[in-house]
């Protein structure tokens, strides 16, 4: 499975290691497509008649929590998210100094004027030091110093068994399908300065720089590893991107230095008073006229109970406790109370499932419409993303 | 090997259970890994019947990691996983 992976950071698994790994991915895509689909016509069929009108998310966990087929699904479902990481631990265990050694060739080499800055000092919010985000052992600031990349690696080579093919050839068909999308949605905008919060590897950090050369793009996360990694990668695949390890909550730029802040899959990471500190940062760090860009999951409000709770499976099973609270939230709620005007939200189709063409026709329609494939990682993706825009100076 | 500590090999906190008897649980979680080792040997079988199959021909190739299937025999086997998979799994979703 090191198909999915930055050629330069790729690990050698052996045959065996292969073999393991792709067990894993055919697992994977059992349980989250045919064992999903008849967990759900089950629901259908039998529970569903004898829910309550006005029922949520949380009734339908609660009247699935006893069936045989739920049982299955996620247990199966936990043991597969074990078996992702440790398909691709041993690997990393063995190729750790390698990958060192590659980290600091990489560094070295002046092919792009990208940039990597640490700050040792930084403290690990505690919604990253506490816990081991979707059980992967270790977290993403596990670090040992120096030109260790491991938990960068654990992460780009874990999602790449993970994600058996649906999140692109280079893992960042998210990034790619929405800055598509938003130059066809917005043709006149043209940012100087792009912004990726929580850009863990770098994934969706790329395809913004490739999509508006002439800015200045900025990736930030507080893991070091992931930083690491993203600086080689950045350099191992020639676009220049800027990777500065600080905490989005209190970003160390001042007023007005971006005309884009955008993240992916990172609020539903973070406790409510973050995001909301994260959406105040962001407006401090626009200019006048500066968009702020999420992708998200879509909110509990845009789908099903049953759609929720099927959502919400992670809160409680996949160590992913600000999951369930941060979907609870109404995006244009937030959007507004951080001072943003012009509150917007899409679906954009993946780019590798559907292609470009469908991303151009998408841009046309500015309002998300409610959808069971809105976000969620199976058969037929959308990116469901929202915004708003930086008024005036007052 | 490496100069580095080994990494972790546990996710922390509590695993989640979601069968009445958690000896279920770990009874799934032990079968998964032995479906997963079958089908590690099972790939390797396959490397190796191809290779012996062809060994007449190509004598000085020696079986080793790098020894590989062909595209066409390897999208076989991939084929034949996923439904070992779903193998495995039919008697839950036909219950
Ligand atoms: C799911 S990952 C994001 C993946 C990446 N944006 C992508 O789409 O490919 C979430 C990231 O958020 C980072 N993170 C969590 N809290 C943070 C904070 N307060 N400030 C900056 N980064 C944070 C984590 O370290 C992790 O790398």
């Amino acid at each position: 499975m090191s198909r999915f992976v930055t050629p330069a950071l790729a690990l050698s698994p052996t045959p065996d290691e292969q073999a393991a790994q792709a067990f894993v991915s055919s697992l994977r895509n059992h349980v989250l497509n045919p064992l999903a689909a008849a967990m759900k016509a089950r629901f259908e069929a039998e529970i569903a008649p004898s829910l309550p009108e006005g029922a949520t998310g949380r009734d339908v966990h609660a009247a699935m929590r006893g069936d045989r087929l739920f049982r299955f699904y996620s247990a199966a479902r936990v043991k597969a998210q074990d078996m992702v990481w440790a398909s691709v631990r041993p690997i990393i265990d063995r190729e750790r100094r390698s990958l060192a050694d590659r980290f600091r060739a990489l560094a070295a080499d002046r092919t792009t004027a990208g940039t990597l800055t640490l700050d040792p000092g930084l403290p690990i919010p505690k919604n990253v030091a506490a816990l081991d985000v979707h059980r992967m052992p270790g977290n993403y600031h596990l670090d040992a110093g120096a030109d260790d990349l491991a938990a960068g690696a654990l992460y780009e080579n874990g999602l790449a068994v993970f994600s058996f093919g649906l999140m692109g050839e280079t893992l960042d068909d998210i990034g790619q399908s929405i800055a598509l999308w938003l130059r066809h949605r917005l043709p006149d905008f043209a940012p100087d300065a792009v912004l990726d919060l929580g850009c863990s590897v770098g994934h969706q950090t790329l395809p913004w720089k490739r999509a508006y050369p002439d800015a200045r793009v900025t990736g930030i996360d507080v893991a070091p590893a992931c930083l690491r990694y993203a600086h080689a990668r950045a350099q191992a695949m020639g676009v220049e991107a800027h990777f500065v390890q600080a905490d989005a909550t209190r970003a160390p730029f001042p007023d007005a230095s971006f005309d884009l802040v955008f993240s992916s899959m990172f609020l539903h990471e973070l406790p409510k008073a973050d995001i909301r500190a994260v959406f105040r940062e962001a407006h401090r760090l626009l200019r006048p006229g500066g968009l702020m860009l999420h992708y998200e999951l879509p909110p509990n409000a845009k789908l099903s109970p049953y759609d929720g709770f099927y959502l919400d499976w992670d809160s409680d099973y996949n160590s992913e406790p600000y999951y369930r609270g941060y979907r609870d939230l109404v995006p244009a709620d937030e959007v507004a109370r951080a001072g943003f005007h012009g509150f917007f939200e899409a679906s954009v189709p993946s780019l590798g499932w559907y292609g470009a063409d469908a991303i151009v026709a998408a841009a046309d329609a500015d309002r998300a419409e409610a959808s069971d494939r809105l976000g969620r990682l199976g058969d037929g993706v959308t990116w469901y993303c929202y915004g708003g825009f930086r008024g005036p100076a007052a | 090997m490496s100069d580095f500590p080994p990494l972790p090999q546990e996710a922390r906190g509590k695993r989640p259970v979601f069968f009445d008897d958690p000896a279920i649980d770990t009874l799934l979680g032990m079968l998964l890994e032995l479906a997963q080792a079958h089908w590690v040997a099972r790939e390797r079988l396959a490397r190796l019947e191809h290779w012996a199959a062809h060994a007449v021909t190509s004598a000085t190739v020696p079986f080793d990691d790098c020894y590989a299937l062909p595209a066409e025999a390897a999208a076989r086997l991939a084929a034949e996983r996923d439904s070992f998979v779903a193998r495995l799994f039919a008697p839950v979703t036909k219950g």
